[in-house]
Parts: C-alpha cells; structure tokens; sequence
C-alpha cells in the first residue's frame, strides 16, 4: 500500500517541478521572441532543446512509478 | 498551420526528445542489470550504465542540435 | 497492466501454433470502432452533395483539416499517404471514445494497442522512405556525412537509438494519457465506496464530471497528436536529400 501512495507521490511532485519549469521556459522565450522577432529561429531551437530536458526529469519519475505500481 | 513553415520539424522534436533522454538511460541501466546478473557484481555495472546511458542521451540532444553537420551555419 | 474498472474478459479461446489470439472483449472493441469509422465515412460520401449534408461536413472537416496540414509536406505522394494519416486519427478517436462508455473496455488504455498502432506507424514511415528514394539511398541516409571514422559506430548507435524512441515515445504518450484518466476516474470514484456518506459523495460526483469532460478533451488532442507525428515522420521520410 505504500508502495502505491510512493507511486502517486513521485509522479506528481515530479510534474509540478517539469510543469513549473516548462512555463517558465515557455513564458521567457515568447517574450523574448517578441522583443526580437528576426531570431525566431534561434530562440525556438533553444527552447526545445531546453523543454527536453526538463520533460526528461518527468519521465524518470513516470518510470520509476510504473516500477512501484508493478512491483 | 503548422507543418507549412519550419515549425513542424521543431513542434514534432519537442514532442519526443523526453524521451530520446530517457530511452538510453533506461537501456543502459537494463543491460547494466543484465550484465550484473551474468557476473554477479550487484550494482556495480547497473550504476556505470545507467549514467552512461544518460551521457549517451544527454550526447543525442546535444549531437542533434549543435554539433551536427547541418548546424554549422546556425551555431 | 490495465487501471480501468472494466475486466479483459476472454470470450473464446484461440491459438495458432502455440500464439495465443483468443477473441477477448479488446477484440470486440477494436473491430466495433474499425466498423464505426467504416459505416460512418462510407454513409457521409454515400451520396455526397455539392451542398453537403450534416455527416459529410464532419468528414470534410477533418480531411480539410490534415490536407491543409499536410499538402506542403507530402508533396506530390499526397494521395498515398493522407488516407493513412486520416484513417489513424478517425480510428484513435473512436477507440478513446469508446473507452469512455461505461461497461466498454477503454482498449488504448492498453499498452498492447498502443505498441501495436505505434509499430505500424514505425513501418509505415521506413515503408515511406524506402517506396520514394529506393532502398540503399534511403538507408544510406542515416549515416551522417563528413564525421571521423573513430565516432561512426557511436553515431550509428545513438541514429538507432533516436530511431527507437519514437515509437516507444508514441505508444508511450497515448497509453499514458488514457491510463491516466480511467485511473483517476476509478480513484475519485471510490471515495464514494470508501465513505459510505451521502454528505461527502457531493464531491466525487462533480470531480467526476469535470474529469470527464476533460477525458473527453484529451480524447481529441491525443488522436490528433498521434495523427500529426505520423504525419510528420512520413513527411520527413519521403523528403530525405
């Protein structure tokens, strides 16, 4: 049983840190799109790549909560 | 909408680049498992390949994105 | 591992040659969602006015929808590949929707149909490349140019690896999405069970509500994902130069 309450803990304290951090990056960059819009380009690449690897961080606890559940 | 300028291949990457990071992390740590159980040294392999795996992911993103060969003119 | 409140149930056992393909109530939820999108698209263009008819303009938005997305990504192959694209997105849809009806087993809360919708987009996609460069040219794609010679296997295995990601990636997202809705719908729901109060069942009720209509939001925005990254991968593979 408490491998379940772990389970559903990890999950979500994990998305409420990538959450946060997406919106952060997602808010900066529109911004900064707006304030110079011929490096568009630039910002939006660097903003991928920064979404990936906050995104990746969720995905770590996603796994490690699949593992709780099955175990 | 999206896919007719140069937003799609960008909108696409952002979609699964999560999980280009995890899926070597994850298999690096499963052969490390593997390969624990075949010499019997627990966890010491799994260890090394888990951070191996995500060094090698970690690598993609950054190949991928600056490194390669059709980013010279970007960078 | 299935978190919905509805068992697989086996309704006749089948195998051939030691493969076990008995008829289980997945199954009957895969083939009834190919009948609905079949019945539906043949009757909207059974008879298909200038001035179109309630069904037919459901069926001309979504096409016009994917060939505005599509038409500068395909190119010419346009016709050889929309039809695929569509028949995922329609198919995905009615299956997630399915799945919301109580009693139905939600069967893209099933890694097993998800994996299997993905593998499909995944030969698709090479099917793709191949059909349009001719075989060597498109695999000869994959190696990158004007890299030192000590680096090529490391590249030839991180290409492998990002070749692998994403089908995972898709059945993965699909899967989770689901799952995740049935979940949260059978945890709200047991508190009604848990409780045993008609002061406190107030509140599972309405979070049940509210989760479903957003089920039902997700439902869309995930066929289409899914039917937007095919898209995609066939797109950049037929455009490999």
């Amino acid at each position: 049983m408490m491998g379940l309450l772990a389970a559903g803990l990890s999950i979500a304290i994990a998305g409420c840190g990538a959450a946060l951090g997406i919106g952060l990056i997602g808010a900066k960059s529109v911004e900064s799109m707006a304030r110079q819009p011929e490096a568009i380009p630039a910002i939006r690449v660097t903003m991928i790549i920064a979404i990936a690897f906050v995104e990746s961080i969720a995905l770590y606890a996603l796994v490690i909560s699949f593992m709780l559940i099955a175990k | 909408m999206f896919l007719m300028d140069s937003w799609g291949k960008d909108i696409g990457d952002s979609l699964t680049l999560g999980f280009e990071i995890v899926l070597p992390t994850l298999l690096g740590a499963l052969l490390g498992y593997l390969l624990d159980r075949y010499f019997g040294t627990w966890p010491i392999i799994m260890i090394m390949g888990l951070f191996l795996g995500a060094a090698l992911g970690f690598f993609m993103v950054v190949y991928k994105f600056v490194l390669g060969s059709d980013n010279k003119e970007k960078r | 591992m299935s978190a919905s409140s509805e068992p697989l149930l086996v309704l006749y056992n089948l195998s051939i040659l030691g493969i076990n393909i008995s008829i289980t109530s997945a199954v009957i939820v895969i083939w009834s969602a190919a009948l609905i999108v079949f019945l539906l698209s043949f009757f909207a263009v059974f008879q298909a006015k200038v001035v179109p008819g309630k069904l037919q303009s459901i069926i001309e938005v979504i096409y016009e929808f994917f060939d505005s997305q599509t038409s500068e990504l395909f190119g010419e192959q346009k016709n050889r590949w929309l039809p695929f694209v569509l028949a995922l997105f329609c198919f995905i849809l009615i299956c997630n929707l399915l799945g919301m009806v109580p009693g139905v087993y939600p069967i893209t809360a099933n890694i097993n149909v998800t994996a299997a919708l993905a593998i499909a987009v995944f030969l698709a996609y090479h099917l793709a490349g191949i059909l349009s460069s001719g075989f060597g040219k498109y695999f000869k794609s994959f190696i990158p140019k004007d890299v030192p010679l000590w680096a090529l296997p490391l590249l030839i295995i991180i290409e492998i690896l990002s070749q692998l990601a994403r089908p995972f990636s898709l059945a993965i997202r699909l899967f989770a999405n689901m799952t995740a809705g049935h979940l949260i719908t059978l945890t709200i729901l047991s508190l009604i069970i848990i409780y045993h109060n008609i002061w406190i069942a107030g509140f599972p009720f309405l979070g049940r509500i509210a989760i479903g209509l957003f089920e039902i939001f997700v439902a869309f925005v995930q066929a289409y994902v899914f039917a937007y990254l095919a898209a995609l991968y066939i797109g950049l593979a037929i455009q490999e130069h």
